[in-house]
């Protein structure tokens, strides 16, 4: 997936015809930031010494981050810290329950300081420890084996 | 928690994540969210936990060419309810990926938790003298720890976290309505301080009370313009 930039689209031909200029580059921009998100906190990202998704965002869009920023809040209703919260959180309850990973490992491939770090995030957000989410990946296993075995 | 496309988080909480999450969520966190609770048909369902688990649900569903409403972490929202072939069927395709659609029973005390809920909400500042959990356990005459496992199970939230979404969403209405302080609103919705508010809903939105406020009445002002912007369309 190529990372578009702002000029990038602005310069394609039949770009101006279809919508005012201000309404789409709004729509590529937030669109943009979405898919960055998207991009670093898959897991599979290598965050580097220090750091900042800010730093990352402005070298890639090359829109300053509080216009980028105010853009985002009206087309998706939650702030850029939110949303990557919220990606963070989905993919360590998706990491804990689908993956055998080490917590140590997912809170490294998620760029948290520390597995406490982690925990406390999730804790705050789910109200639920990583501890209920292991259980619930041994609970899925063996209703999936029962089921199975049941089918035959 | 509730998943739409191209959207990112989860549900309730999130969702919608969801929920949310995965119910979901969540919300669409700074509009109220007006759930809809006529004509359809819920199933709950035990064991999801993020946007994977939606999706996948989704394709099985798909696979199965049942008509959907919405999928969210712990819930599908039906047209209808499933005729007794299929929803064995979809049970079971669901239990071979470590999933279960809660029966009925169960099905109705996550409900009934969640009216519950509701309607302490609406007792006001006089209900803080009884304590959630007593309320809902005396309300539905279980164990409370009983009924907090398992709407965690299923809503893959705690019940408090739950209520506190609950709380947020009513602010934000009556943030939207503009005819109340923040202390009055504070009140109304059980905060123990217009500073225990703020800084639940900041954590919650990424926006203070009076930010919100601002961006909630900036929304009416679209309307005004509407003339000019549809000259700007071709």
């Amino acid at each position: 997936m190529s990372m578009l930039t702002v000029t990038d689209e602005l310069e394609r031909p039949g770009f101006k015809s279809r919508l005012t200029g201000l309404k789409a580059e709004r729509k590529i921009v937030v669109k943009a930031v979405k898919a960055l998100i998207k991009e670093i906190y898959n897991g599979d990202f290598c965050f580097g010494e220090g750091f900042s998704f800010r730093r990352m965002m402005e070298s890639r869009l090359l829109v300053p981050y509080a216009i980028a920023e105010t853009w985002f809040i009206e087309s998706e209703d939650k702030t850029i810290a939110r949303a990557i919260l919220d990606t963070k959180i989905n993919k360590v309850k998706e990491l804990l329950v689908y993956t055998d990973l080490p917590i140590e490992a997912i809170a490294a491939k998620l760029n948290y300081a520390s597995t406490a770090h982690l925990s406390d995030e999730l804790i705050q957000h789910t109200g639920l420890t990583p501890g209920f989410f292991l259980a619930m990946k041994e609970r899925r296993a063996n209703l999936a084996l029962r089921q199975r075995a049941a089918q035959q | 928690m509730e998943d739409t496309a191209g959207s990112i988080a989860d549900n309730g909480f999130e969702d919608g994540a969801d929920h949310c999450p995965c119910s979901e969520t969540v919300l669409k966190s700074l509009r109220p969210n007006q759930a809809i609770m006529e004509f359809v048909h819920t199933l709950h369902v035990k064991n999801m936990v993020c946007q994977r688990c939606i999706l996948t649900v989704k394709n099985i569903l798909a696979s199965m060419h049942i008509n959907v409403v919405s999928v969210g972490l712990g819930k599908i929202v039906l047209p209808e309810a499933l005729e007794a072939d299929l929803h064995r069927h979809l049970s079971e395709s669901l239990r071979s990926i470590g999933l279960e659609i809660i029966e009925s029973r169960v099905n109705q005390l996550i409900e009934d938790m969640k009216q519950s809920i509701r309607d302490y909400m609406a007792l006001g500042i006089d209900a803080q003298q009884y304590k959630l959990s007593g309320f809902i356990s005396a309300r539905l005459a279980y164990d409370f720890g009983y009924l907090s496992d398992l709407f965690s199970k299923v809503e893959g939230i705690t019940v408090e976290r739950y209520f506190m979404l609950q709380r947020l969403e009513k602010v934000k209405e009556l943030l939207a309505y503009d005819q109340l302080s923040l202390s009055e609103i504070s009140y109304d919705t059980g905060f123990s301080s217009v500073h225990h508010l703020s800084a639940q809903f900041k954590k919650l939105t990424g926006l203070t009370p009076s930010q919100y406020r601002q961006l909630a009445e900036k929304e009416r002002m679209p309307l005004d313009l509407v003339g000019v912007q549809e000259v700007n369309v071709l």
